[in-house]
């Protein structure tokens, strides 16, 4: 079933949460709602739920308007951050509670919550309280709970940030696994980018209430929109100028920089957004840019440094040979993408 | 959930969704409740302390209070009398406290369960036992006196007495308080002293007691206010050294006194100085609030010989002192009495005339405190949950505060507003069970209500929202995953509620009428009269440390530690 969101607003008090937010998650998809803490990405995923209500705005599952429908007549599954598995109940027990309060027959419920703890591969820990099994474990069987009713929607708040950071990643292939293997649609709130770009289907970049842009992971990576877009999602080098009467960059310091098209029209502000993957080492006089390598970091596969151009702005960039500081380095970007909005960094 | 966020903007929706919340209607009649039995007896208090015996309005009764030294004496004698139990009573527990929480003591456990049973003791007791031993006619003085030996006191009545039985009856309220602190501190606070070398003795000095101070300034305090509002202890033992509660009582009671101003206006006074109090240790606390828990637990270490002697004749020496009163009980319950002399004579006498003749009062007592607790955990949870959960912009924080008044209440403060609110029209209930009832309930509200909203905190609001997430509306969520979560804080907190109730001598006394007599008014009216059957009363104690130690042990056992 789809979600769609036209318009929400929400205030608290004279903080605005959220700012007429638009966004449209097709059936089956899972769309990661992504930002820095305070950018209003759990209001949002609480008011799909229901626990908070907006100020204005409509909110759709499917073609019912569910913006007046309570909590428990929405068929939502909630997975939250601190897991919330009830502490007097055992696994099966939280697994099976809102399949009894549908009056399911015993044996379709004992079916059911076998089948989900078979999903998480918890099959075994039935009589286990909460208290007794691990952090992974327990968001296993926070996942099985929120999926047993076969909800329309599957709604995750942060749901692997009170994990260590190796189970982080093996959960969440877990999670994306587990919503194709049953075509959920799925939103999902995390402020973690590896993440949200590992298992969305569609990436919407929040940023004090708006949503800034919206689209599949790699064009949010690829072709950011806005500078806080570029700045969150992977690691950049913003580069402020602006365009000259031949197209190139004219940066700040007084220097300029061609990049072998036109960046827009001439005298516009704009802003060059390069990845440190797609810097390359060259030769003097092919070169780009020019700058010191002011430090170098070795990072496993690669070493990512950083060189400070004439005019004190600095570069990163990815490369492979060891190069010592103070260095003086020509380099020549592959790829670019010139932002036009400038929405500051993260 | 809807509810709760009261989004600002559109007034419509707000008030109809807040409306709806059912929890709104229980706040409102919670609410009412405590504007009845709380707000209303008091504003008689009040009313009758600033008008004179014409009706109108007046300063003047202050005055003569001020000045008065039939009044000021009593006052200066109470907050002496408090401030020096309080001393004493820290002076015995913090040391012990302190060994305890550090070094490994034979029988730990059985010495803190003890300790917690000393708490729960019946307020009058320890005057009523010491008066039995040390009295005039007490069977120590009188033994001493037929052997010719001297004591070194006449009998226990004076300030020393009331002192003395305050400090062995208050002790242990602070001991667990400071020795949960002590164990609370982080050793790692303590090596780091040591790792900038500060000796064992000063890291104490410097480090471990001033992280201790807030839980001995608040057991302090507690200790202090159980004497500073209690009318047993000075009434029974207090001979010719009077205190506020006595006087206030006599003032309120006797036939003479036609107008209850001059009681009002000291009741008052009672209510400033506990309300002082109150301000002087939360200003202690606040200032020196370090958050100590997290860390690992405190190591105990190994005493040597010498030093654990006499720790150990220390803790029981304590021990011993303050289970006196309930062993002389106990002992004079099985032994006979003839015209208030003790006759070593073993005989179950006593109980056969207790059963036969006082019936009544013990299970009046019971279905009193019965009744009360039920209402008060009712409330209790009603007002926790809306405090702790609910944001309900005027009504909340007016619960929260009006719960909490009848914490600084005195008894006999509390009783004289009953009376004086209750005894006409519009509400009458002067004479009845029901006022009995009504003032237990009120009175261990605020107790009840805190240990209740400690453990909400415990259920973090994502449990109940899990729960509507899979389909259960508000009031199914609450049932199925609030309430198994807090019960056992409901059943110790109504435990722990009903034994302060059962013991309640202070309001009881004032309020009572025949027949509504409980096994509390037996025991003192007992006590009070020379030559009364000592044996009954005894019996009938004992059968009441019963009903307060049954309970206590099986909670205690069944969920490890008890907060009192």
């Amino acid at each position: 079933m789809d979600i769609s969101i036209e318009g929400v607003s929400k205030t608290f008090g004279e903080t605005t949460a959220l700012e007429s937010v638009d966004l449209s998650v097709p059936s089956g998809r899972l769309a990661t709602l992504l930002g820095a803490s305070g950018c209003g990405k759990t209001t949002l995923l609480r008011i799909i739920a229901g626990f908070e209500t907006a100020d204005t705005g409509a909110i759709r599952f499917g073609e019912r308007d569910i913006a007046k429908v309570p909590v428990w007549k929405r068929r939502i599954g909630f997975v939250f951050q601190s897991y919330a598995l009830w502490p007097h109940m055992t696994v099966a027990e939280n697994v099976a509670y809102g399949l009894r309060l549908r009056k399911l027959p015993k044996e379709a419920v004992a079916e059911k919550v076998a089948t989900g703890l078979a999903m998480v591969g918890l099959t075994g820990r039935e009589q286990r309280r909460p208290g007794q099994l691990s952090g992974g474990q327990q968001q296993r069987v926070a996942l099985a709970r929120a999926l047993a009713l076969e909800p329309d929607v599957l709604l995750m708040d942060e749901p692997l940030s009170n994990l260590d950071a190796k189970l982080r990643v093996e959960m969440r292939r877990e999670i994306r696994r587990i919503q194709q293997e049953t075509g959920i649609t799925a939103v999902y709130v995390t402020h973690d980018q590896d993440e949200a770009l590992e298992i969305s289907d569609l990436v919407a970049v929040m940023n004090g209430g708006r949503v800034e842009q919206i689209g599949a992971p790699e064009n949010v990576y690829e072709r950011p929109e806005t500078t806080f877009v570029a700045s969150f999602v992977g690691s950049v080098t913003l580069l402020r100028g602006q365009v000259t009467d031949d197209g190139d960059l004219a940066l700040g310091s007084g220097g300029k920089v061609g990049f072998g098209r036109p960046l827009g029209p001439a005298g516009a502000a704009v802003h060059v957004a390069l990845r440190p993957e797609d810097l390359r080492i060259v030769e003097n006089g092919q070169a780009q840019f020019t700058g010191k390598v002011v430090r170098s970091s070795f990072q496993g596969g690669t070493r990512e440094s950083v060189a400070e151009l004439p005019g004190g702005e600095l570069l990163a960039f990815e490369h492979r040979r060891p190069l010592a500081t103070g260095a003086t380095v020509g380099l020549v970007a592959e790829r670019f993408t010139v932002v036009g909005e400038d929405t500051g960094v993260a | 959930m809807a509810a709760s966020t009261t989004a600002r903007g559109r007034p419509g929706r707000r008030s109809r969704s807040n409306w709806r919340d059912p929890w709104r209607l229980a706040g409102l009649i919670a609410l009412l409740i405590l504007l009845i039995f709380i707000v209303y007896p008091q504003a008689w208090i009040v009313r009758a302390a600033f008008t004179d015996d014409a009706g109108a309005f007046t300063l003047a009764r202050f005055g003569a209070f001020v000045t008065d030294a039939r009044f000021t004496e009593p006052l200066l004698h109470s907050v002496v009398v408090s401030l020096a139990v309080g001393a004493g009573a820290a002076l015995v527990a913090v040391p012990l406290a302190f060994v305890m929480a550090r070094y490994r003591i034979p029988g730990r456990q059985g010495v803190l369960t003890m300790l917690t049973m000393a708490t729960t003791s019946p307020p009058f007791l320890g005057a009523y036992a010491w008066l039995l031993l040390l009295g005039s006619g007490g069977i120590v003085t009188r033994a001493a006196r037929e052997a010719g030996l001297p004591l070194p006191f006449e009998s226990i009545l004076g300030v020393g007495g009331i002192i003395w039985v305050g400090v062995w009856f208050t002790f242990a309220l602070i001991f667990l308080m400071v020795y949960d602190a002590f164990r609370a501190v982080d050793p790692a606070l303590e090596e780091a002293a040591a790792s900038v070398g500060s000796t064992p003795w000063r890291t104490h000095g410097k480090v471990t007691l001033p992280l201790a101070v807030p839980a001995i300034a608040t057991g302090c305090y507690l200790a202090a206010m159980r004497i500073f509002a209690d009318f047993g202890t000075p009434m029974l033992i207090g001979g010719g050294y009077s205190m506020l509660p006595v006087v206030v009582y006599q003032n309120f009671m006797s036939e003479v006194a036609a107008s209850p101003g001059v009681a009002a206006t000291a009741s008052l006074m009672m209510v400033l100085v506990s309300g002082l109090a109150l301000v002087a240790q939360r200003r202690i606390v606040a200032r020196r609030s370090f958050a100590v828990t997290g860390g690992r637990d405190q190591p105990l270490r190994e005493l040597r010989r010498g030093p654990k002697a006499l720790v150990l004749i220390g803790i029981w020496t304590a021990l011993l002192l303050g289970f006196v009163p309930h062993l002389v009980v106990v002992l004079t319950s099985f032994l006979r009495w003839q015209s208030g002399i003790l006759q070593w004579e073993p005989t179950l006498e006593n109980y056969r005339r207790l059963f036969e003749e006082s019936l009544q009062p013990i299970v009046l007592s019971f279905v009193f405190a019965g009744i009360a607790c039920l209402v008060a955990l009712v409330l209790g949870v009603v007002v926790a949950y809306i405090v702790a959960r609910k944001r309900f912009r005027i009504s909340g924080p007016l619960l929260n505060n009006l719960v909490m008044v009848p914490y600084i209440l005195p008894g006999t403060v509390f009783a004289i507003g009953f009376i004086l609110a209750f005894n006409h029209l519009p509400v009458i209930l002067t004479g009845t069970a029901l006022i009995i009832v009504v003032a237990y309930f009120i009175r261990r509200l605020p107790y009840v209500m805190k240990s209740i909203e400690t453990a909400l905190g415990q259920v973090h609001p994502s449990l109940e929202e899990a729960a509507m997430s899979v389909g259960a509306p508000p009031r199914r969520s609450f049932r199925d995953i609030v309430v198994p979560i807090i019960r056992p804080a409901v059943i110790s907190g109504g435990t722990v509620g009903f034994l302060q109730m059962i013991t309640e001598l202070s309001a009881t006394v004032m309020l009572y009428a025949v027949p509504w007599v409980t096994m509390t008014v037996v025991i003192f009216t007992n006590a009070m009269q020379p030559g009364s059957p000592f044996g009954v009363a005894s019996a009938m104690t004992t059968v009441l440390l019963v009903s307060v130690y049954v309970p206590l042990y099986l909670l205690r056992r069944r969920y490890k530690t008890v907060s009192l």
